[in-house]
């Protein structure tokens, strides 16, 4: 198959069922919530070393989030319930309550519940205030700007992550180029996030190592430098290789995002020097989730 | 479905217990089976048949016709479904209820919504003394639920009141929020004497001037909107049509009190 002169690999990309949760930061303005949003999602590239990886969903409008504030919606992915919950308490206490005029909600009102507030209450060291209407508790907790609000509980559900795509291209420069636009195209989508930085990841792995401390090491195949030395999956004109991982809420929601991404990566096609697109497996023993790249694609 | 529909047939004059006249109680009984309830007419028992012509088919929704204010204890322990009173409900409205919607087109009498433990009560006209306070006896009043007042209230609301939401569009009697333990009651009219008296933890938001008890409490500017922004977003939630932020503006002052009784109680000034 080809998208514009771009060679689609018969291929597939191999995902892994995670829990996940969303939440709602909201701030006095689009600045400060942001600075809560970009920190409670740092070093949260991958589960492998992370624990988590998280990811910023979409900007909110007032109109959209429950204090009538500018927001940012999150999404968080972990292997376990338990450790999405203690990643989540973590984050929320060290990068959000910490920020300036915060607050944080639940995104998500179905599924297994997971305690935020109701264990972050306890900083306000029995001075902190509960609210409850409705179905839904908040904590008011006093901090020295005021009070911060956070939502006794939010919910977890299970997720799908490790979508992923691989752009081969003759340079640097034109895998790039490529792969901010395929970036671009996923951040509109709703219910998934691309968790490395920038939405691009330069060193991908395989499974496994030649040091036995090692679970996961450089994707020889793909590694230009490499050719001649392993056995390389490249073409002879490649340069570089960038991969887009996607993480998300549901498959069809990474199906999307994948196909959204290809797009775009490909609109300018060979051209530009974008040779093929590809995607990373490991012959089918880690998810059962496999996205087949002519499938996806129309 | 039509509403179950209860519309009295002779003059009741004598206080009338309706407790058992509630959609979980009535779920599964056939109109024969209601008509033959026994109900209690002042001191005297009586069949529901002899005092209430029974209509429609649907017990998750009751519907009170000509409702008057000696029909009491209406939807009293109600844990369900919906009920409508057209016209005044008398005292114990809404008591223990813990789930449902009740709303009453006219006035409510004395002690609605007591001990009430969930659900949500709309009076479209006013009500009597002890709004949402505790039975005789019991440690704490309103236990969780919400109740929207659309004229005025009596004397000492929410006393004793341990969580849940009042909203009072009128003016409210002395003795409101009295030894308050949580929850949350908003004022949008006169607040009566002695407000807040003995209260220990709480918020209460007064759009007007508020009386509180000298020495009790301790004031300070306050500009943060706080949570009002939660309090809209669950009214939404209900279909209530009050917008807060256009009704209140923006805080003036936060008292803490009462001190006596530890202070972790707050009242937010609108209008200082």
């Amino acid at each position: 198959m080809e998208l514009n002169g771009v060679t689609i690999k018969d291929t597939f990309a191999e995902a892994f069922p995670i829990k996940a949760a969303r939440l709602i930061v909201t701030a006095r303005d689009e600045k400060w919530a942001m600075h809560a949003a970009t920190a409670a999602t740092g070093f949260a590239t991958s589960v492998i070393a992370c624990k988590i990886e998280a990811g910023i969903e979409r900007n909110l409008t007032a109109s959209e989030t429950p204090d009538g504030r500018f927001g940012v919606s999150l999404l968080f992915f972990a292997v376990s319930g338990t450790e999405l919950e203690n990643q989540l308490q973590n984050r929320i206490g060290q990068c959000i309550l910490t920020s300036p005029t915060s607050a944080v909600f639940s995104g998500i009102d179905e599924g297994k519940v997971v305690g935020i507030g109701k264990a972050i209450r306890y900083f306000g060291d029995g001075y902190q205030i509960s609210k409850k209407f409705g179905t839904r508790r908040y904590w008011r907790i006093p901090v020295m700007d005021g009070e911060f609000v956070c939502e006794d509980v939010t919910h977890r559900v299970d997720a799908v992550a490790g979508g992923n795509f691989l752009i081969v291209a003759t340079n640097v420069e034109a895998a790039l180029f490529a792969a901010e636009r395929a970036v671009a195209a996923i951040a509109s989508l709703p219910d998934v996030i691309t968790p490395f930085p920038g939405g691009v990841v330069r060193s991908g792995s395989k499974v496994g190592s030649k040091y036995k401390f090692m679970t996961a090491s450089t994707n020889d195949a793909y590694c230009p430098t490499l050719r001649g030395l392993v056995e390389s999956d490249l073409p002879s004109e490649s340069q570089a290789v960038l991969e887009i991982v996607i993480d998300g809420l549901t498959e069809e929601a990474v199906a999307n995002a994948m196909r959204e991404g290809i797009l775009a990566a490909c609109t300018h096609g060979r051209k530009e020097g974008v040779i093929e697109i590809t995607a990373s497996n490991f012959g089918g023993k880690l998810g059962k989730h496999h996205f087949h790249l002519y499938k996806l694609l129309p | 479905m039509k509403p179950l529909t209860f519309t009295p047939t002779a003059e009741i004059t004598k206080p009338v217990d309706l407790t058992a006249l509630r959609p979980d109680n009535l779920t599964g009984m056939k109109i024969t089976d209601i008509e033959r309830i026994k109900i209690r007419n002042g001191s005297a028992s009586e069949l529901v048949g002899d005092l209430f012509a029974v209509s429609g088919d649907n017990p998750r929704d009751i519907v009170f016709d000509g409702a008057r204010s000696s029909l009491e204890c209406i939807g009293s322990g109600m844990k369900y479904g919906s009920i409508q009173v057209m016209g005044d409900a008398g005292a114990l409205t809404g008591c223990q209820m813990s789930g449902g919607v009740i709303t009453i087109t006219g006035d409510a009498g004395n002690f609605c919504a007591n001990s009430m433990r969930g659900g949500l009560i709309r009076i479209r006209g006013s009500c009597g003394d002890y709004l949402a306070s505790g039975l005789p006896g019991s440690k704490f009043a309103m236990n969780n639920g919400c109740v929207i007042v659309n004229g005025n209230a009596g004397k000492r609301l929410a006393d004793r009141m341990r969580r849940g939401l009042i909203i009072v569009h009128g003016d409210v009697g002395p003795g409101t929020c009295s030894a308050m333990i949580a929850g949350t009651v908003m004022l949008l009219g006169n607040s009566g004497g002695n407000l807040g008296v003995h209260m220990k933890r709480g918020s209460i938001i007064c759009s007007e001037s508020c009386d509180l008890p000298d020495d009790r409490f301790l004031g300070q500017p306050f500009e943060g909107k706080g949570f009002l922004a939660l309090i809209q977003r669950y009214l939404e939630e209900i279909g209530e049509p009050l917008n807060l932020c256009e009704k209140l503006g923006s805080p003036r002052y936060r008292f803490i009190g009462d001190l006596s009784h530890g202070g972790m109680g707050e009242v937010i000034s609108y209008r200082f």
